[in-house]
């Protein structure tokens, strides 16, 4: 168990093994299959920590083997599809699949985003099992008031105190669309009188420290026109 | 074969309708028209069943003229009528048939054909001879008939004897007639009896005997008339038979029709096709005709042509039975089918072959012609009535109607015609509306009527062609999706391997430099195979929108945000002018960022270094946001307004390494699908972007 076991599902070989060089690289354990049985049949017989899993693939497709894996198994799953469509991404994280990556995807990325998926399945378990129950979470973000330090997938970020400030805001009320006004009256503590790009700005250093993809992130995000909100994961 | 059979089946179910119809309502006819005779020819048809001849009126009468001649020749009366021995001779011609002896005791004459006086000298009955069976005797006083050993009433007020020449003898006395002399006269003219005699000898004292033989027999030297009544009685039996006969097969003929009225009914259809074409003022003419004969014959009786009122009655019942099957199964069409329609109906075929306007003025002129000459017809007559009276009237009333009618069928039918024309322009809205699914359904008499067709199918011809757009629309997309796909995966393995050939280490500088072209071109391939997708989505309306209040002013800070780095980066000087209220809009924030992002991303890239780049918000008029993105561009800008949305399909000169180029086209259609508009205006190297959106 000192390296961490990825099976990475794909019908078209190339792409396994490129995926795969690069985990290696990274220092995973890698196990390959063809087909959605075929992983099946591994998961069955190996110890693995986490998948990365094709949706369109022969005999059984990636989505119904999330389906099935989730019946017994908690370990990330997440999902690479040539999909990009919001629905496709919804349909597969609501399947119960923790992360969807599009095609074609940054080999950066992705590594990040399975080491991201790692560390929280690895780490934050033992998190869970100490249970301290002022913590601040939404999904991988995790927020510790006592200490003011936020961790996302158990990793600590370096915030200033006004970012710091702001995400304790709007993962407090973790759903609620703030307007940039409410958020600077709020964070501030002054009137809010053309002071919108300064939060914003903020905000959007906060996006590039705590997201994977600054562009399409997944805790802190833009309602545009309207304001800023952080998911309630 | 069989097919034709079918055929005539119905025709002939139907002729036998007709000959057993015929063939009953004769035998009714007959048996009203002798009524009157009833009792008399009762007693000649019970006489014929029994072929008892000798019973019947007609022997009796035969018999009662030949005493009267015997009672004249007796009494030498015949010569007061100048009667030579005419008469005489027809006993004679009977031969053995009919024996008579009349003698006179005051003149001692005695006329007979036989030898003896069958003891007519002697008291009391005479004798008949061997194969007679029926005498007939005047002892002087008294009648005394026998016939088959049987002694007949002469004197009974019914017997056939009083009604016969006989009864002046029986009762006495001329005078006590039942008949009289100028009726008597007529019958002998139309030759029911014999005897052309008026009055009555005295016969009193003669003693007159007729005997007729049992089996009559035919005399072969001269006309026998009590052979010929013999033979008469026997056809009068076949012709009661065959009458019988023929009765009881018309019934049997129209019964079996009654039970297969169904397949009669089908040549009755034929029939009133047939009749359904005449005119209702021939039919009404020719009915009127026909009526006539069955009042004349309430009127004056059938005595003048018995066999012609036979078949007028015929002819009548048969013209009936057709004009109620035709009004049954024409109903308004039994009258509407008449001459003015007709007239009506070949006016309208003429004026179908000239063009709309054309026709209807047409119109108005023939309905003036029209009314012109009926107003002086009307005129004429009713001047004719003024002065002569009476029967100019009618016409003129007529006429007069004729008038009133026509104006009303024109009224009704301009009145019709401007209902049509309000469907016709409502059919046009709605399928202005998009419903490609009503018909519009006109009377196919109406003049409108083509026009209104002609628009259904173009109606149709519409609602295919948007059909076949949708369909070839969704194909597109299908096929995009379908090949945007297969472009990712092979690009997945490209970007793949050209990164990890990029952290290869200790290969040569030139190949690195290699490398780094591959990774930079796949990463160009991966933005315009997502853009291609993105604008083929929304330019075939597959662009799902979800509509929401934003603040536009806030869209475009958090798109310049978001931007910031890039911003300041640049060197160019941006100058923004944003109310500091909100501008709120309906619409889809996601889709106007990646719209202001685009357009600032292009001004990013194609402005003049350290010139400035203006961004304004400004609200007209309370109704409409405009956002206006100018900038000068960094080259010369060589193409039309227009084109510039359309640059990468026309394969223009000012494409570049970056991007896909599509940006303006995808942020159009998204501006437009989100409810907006977006103009491009190039004026020297100055280029502004108008986006504009109803505030809420």
């Amino acid at each position: 168990m000192d390296k961490p076991c990825i099976l990475v599902v794909d019908d078209d070989r190339e792409i396994v093994k490129a995926i795969s060089i690069n985990l290696e690289n990274e220092g995973y354990r890698v196990l390959k299959a063809y087909d959605g049985l075929q992983a099946l049949d591994m998961l069955s017989s190996q110890s693995v920590q986490l998948i990365l899993l094709d949706v369109m693939m022969p005999k059984l497709d990636g989505l119904s083997a999330t389906m099935k894996i989730r019946q017994d198994k908690n370990i990330p799953i997440i999902i690479l599809s040539a999909k990009s469509e919001d629905t496709d991404k919804v349909l597969g994280l609501s399947m119960g699949a923790d992360d969807y990556v599009t095609k074609p995807f940054n080999p950066m990325e992705l590594m990040a985003r399975v080491k991201s998926q790692l560390r929280r399945y690895m780490t934050l378990g033992d998190i869970n099992v100490k249970g301290k129950s002022n913590l601040l979470r939404s999904g991988g973000l995790c927020f510790d008031p006592d200490t003011y330090t936020l961790t996302v997938d158990g990793e600590p970020v370096k915030l200033t105190p006004t970012e710091t400030k702001i995400v304790e805001l709007l993962l407090r009320n973790a759903g609620r669309v703030f307007s940039t006004e409410e958020i600077y009256e709020r964070v501030w503590e002054g009137p809010a009188y053309g002071a919108e790009n300064t939060v914003m700005v903020h905000i959007r250093r906060i996006r590039e420290k705590i997201e994977i993809n600054p562009k399409e992130p997944k805790y802190l995000k833009v309602v545009w026109g309207i304001g800023y909100k952080i998911e309630k994961i | 074969m069989d097919t034709k059979l079918k055929k005539s089946k119905p025709f002939l179910i139907w002729l036998c309708f007709f000959i057993g119809m015929n063939i009953v309502i004769s035998a009714i006819m007959l048996g009203i028209m002798s009524l009157d005779e009833i009792n008399d020819n009762f007693d000649v048809i019970r006489a014929v069943l029994k072929q008892d001849l000798k019973s019947s009126q007609n022997f009796i009468n035969l018999i009662a003229d030949r005493f009267d001649f015997l009672a004249r020749y007796i009494n030498d009366d015949a010569d007061r009528y100048n009667a030579s021995g005419e008469y005489l001779d027809r006993l004679e011609n009977e031969g053995e048939n009919l024996i008579y002896y009349a003698i006179n005791p005051k003149t001692e004459k005695i006329l007979t054909n036989s030898k003896t006086d069958h003891g007519i000298s002697e008291k009391g009955k005479p004798s008949l001879p061997k194969g007679y069976d029926y005498f007939l005797y005047f002892d002087g006083e008294r009648f005394i008939a026998e016939q088959g050993g049987k002694t007949i009433d002469v004197y009974r007020k019914d017997s056939g004897y009083k009604k016969s020449t006989l009864w002046r003898y029986i009762n006495g006395n001329p005078s006590s007639s039942t008949v009289n002399a100028g009726e008597l006269a007529l019958k002998h003219q139309a030759g029911l009896i014999d005897s052309p005699f008026a009055d009555m000898p005295d016969i009193k004292g003669c003693k007159i005997l007729l005997m007729v033989k049992k089996n009559i027999i035919e005399n072969p030297y001269a006309y026998s008339s009590l052979y010929n009544l013999k033979r008469s009685f026997e056809t009068a039996l076949v012709i009661i038979a065959a009458a019988l006969i023929i009765f009881l097969a018309g019934v049997a003929l129209l019964v079996f029709s009654i039970i297969k009225r169904n397949v009669k009914r089908e040549f009755d259809k034929v029939l009133v096709r047939k009749s359904g074409a005449v005119w209702f003022e021939v039919k009404a003419v020719i009915s009127l005709f026909i009526i006539n004969i069955p009042l004349q014959v309430l009127m004056y009786g059938w005595y003048f042509n018995k066999e012609l009122v036979h078949v007028l009655i015929l002819i009548c019942f048969w013209w009936f039975y057709l004009m109620f099957k035709d009004l049954y199964a024409n109903r308004r069409r039994f009258f509407s089918n008449n001459s003015i329609s007709s007239l009506i109906k070949f006016y309208r075929s003429f004026e179908s072959r000239k063009p709309f306007q054309k026709a209807m003025l047409l119109r108005i002129y023939a309905l003036i012609a029209a009314e012109a000459v009926l107003v002086i017809l009307v005129a004429i007559f009713f001047y004719g009535f003024l002065a002569e009276g009476g029967i100019y009237l009618l016409p003129a009333l007529v006429f007069f109607a004729m008038g009133v009618y026509l104006a009303y069928r024109y009224l009704k039918r301009y009145s019709n015609e401007i209902g049509d024309m309000g469907r016709v322009l409502d059919h046009i809205e709605a399928i202005k509306k998009g419903d490609m699914e009503t018909k519009l359904a006109l009377d196919p008499g109406a003049d409108l009527y083509t026009a209104a067709e002609n628009l259904n199918k173009i109606q149709e011809g519409i609602s295919k062609a948007v059909e076949e757009k949708i369909r070839s629309e969704r194909m597109k997309v299908e096929l995009i999706t379908n090949v945007s796909h297969d472009l990712k995966t092979p690009l997945t393995s490209i970007i793949s391997y050209a990164d990890l050939l990029s952290k290869e280490e200790g290969l040569p500088d030139h190949v690195m430099d290699y490398i780094k072209i591959l990774v930079q071109k796949s990463d160009r391939l991966k933005t315009l195979i997502q853009d291609i997708f993105e604008l083929s989505k929304a330019t075939s309306g597959d662009l799902k929108v979800e509509k929401e209040r934003i603040d536009l002013g806030k869209l475009i800070r958090q798109t310049l945000a978001d931007l910031d780095e890039r911003i300041s980066q640049s060197g160019l000087l941006f100058k923004i002018d944003i109310p500091d209220e909100p501008v709120y809009i309906i619409s889809d924030g996601k889709k106007l960022y990646r719209v202001f992002l685009n357009l600032i991303g292009n001004a990013l890239k194609y402005s003049l270094e350290g010139s400035r780049v203006y961004i304004t918000l400004e609200v007209k008029d309370g109704k409409k946001a405009m956002a206006v993105i100018k900038n000068i561009a960094n080259y010369e800008m060589d193409f039309k307004e227009e084109e510039v949305l359309e640059r990468f399909v026309r394969g223009d000169k000012s494409r570049t390494t970056e991007g896909s180029g599509l940006g303006l086209a995808i942020a159009r259609s998204f501006v437009q699908a989100c409810g907006g508009s977006m103009n491009i205006k190039v004026d020297g190297d100055l280029f502004k972007v108008e986006l504009g959106f109803n505030i809420e």
